[in-house]
C-alpha cells in the first residue's frame, strides 16, 4: 500500500471520522450503511496514484460519499426524495488550514494519546508494554503476570475499542480552549491549555 | 460494533508482530478481493495503526523507573508539555524563508547553510522543498535549471522535497548519493558512510557501483564504496532517530552508552560515562534533547549511580579524585 496515501489519511481522514459519521447518521438508514460509506470512502482514496492535488480534504471525502449514496440510490432504483434532500447536510464549512504537511500534528498526537489513556486499565497495560515499551509476547506477560494468550486477547481489544472510540470522537471534538493554534506567518505558536 | 472492522484490525495485528504465512497471506488476500467493504475497513485499520505508531513514538516516557512497572496513570503525556511547545514555536520561528537563486536570471548560485552545535534549522528553499538541519551540521545547496544539488558536507538533514520531475534532487554524502523526485526523507553523513532514512515516498541510493531503492519506512546505513547496500524496514527506528526534528531524543532499550553520544552531539557540556560497565545498559525514554542534565540525574536515580556535574562536563559512575559540585 502507498504510504504517502496511508499518511495523507491518517492526518486528513482518520481525525475527521467522527464528525464525518455524524453527518452521514442523518442521511443514511442504519449504522452498517454509515460503516459502507466510510469503508468505500478509505478504499476509493486508497485507489488514487496522487493525492497532492487536493487542496480540501474534507470536502473531497464529502464529495465521495455523496456520489456512493446517489448510486446506491439509483442502484435500488428508489428515489429517496429525504435522503436527496438530506445529502445537502453533508456539506461542510471546511475552516481547517488548507493543504498542510504530511506531519501528523500536535493536536492530533494529543487527541490519540487521549484515546489510549481511556482503554480500560488491562487493556492500556498490555498497549504500553507492547507498543511503548516495545515488550514481546511473553515479556509482556511475565511483566503483567497473565498469559500470553491474555495479552493477545488484550491487544485485540485494545484495537477495537480505538477503532470504536475513533468512530465517536474526532481530533478536533476537544473543546477549542484545549487546541494548540495553528502557528502564525511570524512563526509564532500559542498554547492555551493550561 | 463493525464485524467488517473488528476483522481487519485482527490482521492489522497480526501483521504488526509478525510476517503472514503463505496460507494466511492468501486468505488476506481472498477476504479483500471478496467485497470492497472488506478492502475499505483494511486501508482504515493500517491508518488507525499508523496512528497510533505515529503518536507512540512521540509520547513521553521516563527511564527513571522500572521498565516493567509501567504507568497507568491516563494524564501523563501532558506533564511537561508546556515546555516542548514552546519549544516547537521557538524552533518554528526559525523557519525562514531564504531566497536561494530567487532572480530569474540567475541560473545558478550556491548557499551555504549552517548550524552550531545545539542548533536547529528548517529552511526553505527556493524550490518549496524544506530542509531541517540538525546540530554541527553544513549544507551546500545548488539549484540549476536542471538540477537540484545539496552537498551535506557535515551532520544531518531531513529533506521535504518539492514534486519536479524535471530537476532531480540529489544529496551528496561523502561517496553516497541520494537521489529524490517529491519525497521525505533524512541522511547523516560519519566518518565511514552515511544513513539514509526515508519517511515518504521513494529515494535511490548509490555510492560507487552499488545501488538501492528505498521506500518509506526503511533505513540503511551505506559504508562509503560499498560493493552492497542492504536496507532495513524499521519505521519506527526512523521516527525515533529523527526526533531532533522536533527537539527531542527518543529512546527504545538503546544502550546508555548510546544516549550519551546523542546527547553530546547536542551540548557542549559533554557526559562522560566513568564506568564502563554502565555503557550497555539499557535504557528507555524520551527527554528535550538540551535536557542532559535531567537526562544524568534520572540515570543516577535509575541506576542507582552517583552523578556529577561540573562546568565543563556531567560525569555519570563513580569517579576517581576531588570531588565537586557533588549533587
Amino acid at each position: 500500500m502507498n504510504q504517502d496515501i496511508i499518511n495523507w489519511l491518517t492526518v486528513h481522514l482518520l481525525p475527521f471520522e467522527a464528525e464525518f459519521r455524524a453527518r452521514l447518521r442523518r442521511v443514511c438508514t442504519s449504522a452498517a450503511d454509515v460503516d459502507d460509506v466510510i469503508q468505500e470512502v478509505y478504499c476509493k482514496v486508497m485507489q488514487m496514484n496522487d493525492v497532492a492535488h487536493v487542496n480540501d480534504p474534507r470536502g473531497y471525502f464529502v464529495q465521495i460519499a455523496k456520489n456512493l449514496i446517489t448510486d446506491r440510490l439509483r442502484r435500488d432504483a428508489v428515489v429517496n426524495i429525504d435522503v436527496m434532500a438530506n445529502l445537502g447536510e453533508l456539506d461542510i464549512q471546511d475552516d481547517m488550514p488548507g493543504p498542510e504537511r504530511i506531519v501528523f500534528g500536535r493536536a492530533e498526537l494529543r487527541w490519540v494519546m487521549g484515546l489510549i489513556g481511556k482503554l480500560p486499565d488491562r487493556c492500556r497495560e498490555v498497549f504500553r508494554a507492547r507498543r511503548i515499551y516495545g515488550l514481546s509476547l511473553k515479556e509482556t506477560a511475565d511483566s503483567l503476570g497473565v498469559t500470553e494468550k491474555a495479552v493477545e486477547y488484550e491487544s485485540a481489544k485494545g484495537m477495537e475499542l480505538i477503532s470504536e472510540m475513533m468512530k465517536r470522537q474526532g481530533a478536533h471534538d476537544i473543546p477549542p480552549s484545549m487546541k494548540v493554534r495553528k502557528m502564525n506567518k511570524a512563526g509564532k505558536t500559542h498554547v492555551s491549555d493550561r | 460494533m463493525s464485524a467488517i472492522d473488528n476483522q481487519a484490525l485482527a490482521w492489522l495485528r497480526i501483521q504488526s508482530e509478525r510476517e503472514l504465512d503463505a496460507d494466511e497471506r492468501s486468505h488476506l488476500d481472498a477476504w479483500l478481493a471478496e467485497d470492497t467493504r472488506h478492502k475499505g475497513a483494511y486501508i482504515r485499520a493500517t491508518v488507525i495503526n499508523n496512528a497510533l505508531a505515529q503518536a507512540v513514538s512521540q509520547h513521553e516516557l521516563y527511564p527513571g523507573e522500572d521498565r516493567y512497572a509501567l504507568r497507568t496513570d491516563a494524564s501523563e503525556s501532558t506533564g511537561g508539555n508546556r515546555r516542548a511547545l514552546l519549544k516547537y514555536g521557538a524552533w518554528a520561528a526559525g523557519i525562514g524563508l531564504l531566497g536561494v537563486g530567487v532572480s530569474l536570471n540567475v541560473t545558478e548560485r550556491q548557499t551555504t547553510l549552517a548550524t552550531s552545535r545545539g542548533e536547529f534549522r528548517r529552511v526553505a528553499l527556493a524550490d518549496t522543498s524544506v530542509a531541517s538541519i540538525n546540530s554541527s551540521s553544513r549544507l551546500e545547496v545548488r539549484l540549476t535549471r536542471d538540477k537540484r544539488q545539496i552537498t551535506l558536507v557535515k551532520g544531518e538533514a531531513w529533506f521535504e522535497v518539492a514534486k519536479d520531475k524535471t530537476k532531480p534532487f540529489v544529496v551528496e554524502a561523502g561517496d553516497v548519493r541520494v537521489r529524490a523526485v517529491g519525497t521525505a526523507f533524512g541522511v547523516r553523513r560519519f566518518k565511514d558512510g552515511a544513513e539514509v532514512l526515508v519517511t515518504e515516498g521513494t529515494v535511490e541510493v548509490w555510492t560507487g557501483n552499488a545501488k538501492a531503492l528505498l521506500t518509506a519506512g526503511q533505513r540503511s546505513f551505506v559504508p562509503y564504496r560499498t560493493a552492497q547496500i542492504t536496507v532495513a524496514r524499521q519505521p519506527q527506528e526512523i521516527q525515533r532517530k529523527l526526533a531532533w526534528r522536533e527537539g527531542k531524543l527518543i529512546f527504545t532499550r538503546q544502550t546508555l552508552g548510546e544516549a550519551v553520544a546523542d546527547f553530546n552531539r547536542y551540548s557542549a557540556k559533554k557526559i562522560i560515562i566513568s564506568d564502563p560497565a554502565l555503557e550497555s545498559k539499557r535504557i528507555f525514554g524520551q527527554y528535550q534533547i538540551d535536557a542532559a542534565e535531567q537526562f544524568a540525574k534520572d540515570i543516577g536515580a535509575y541506576l542507582d549511580v552517583p552523578i556529577e556535574v561540573s562546568i565543563e562536563s556531567i560525569v555519570i559512575g563513580a569517579q576517581d579524585g576531588p570531588r565537586k559540585n557533588s549533587i
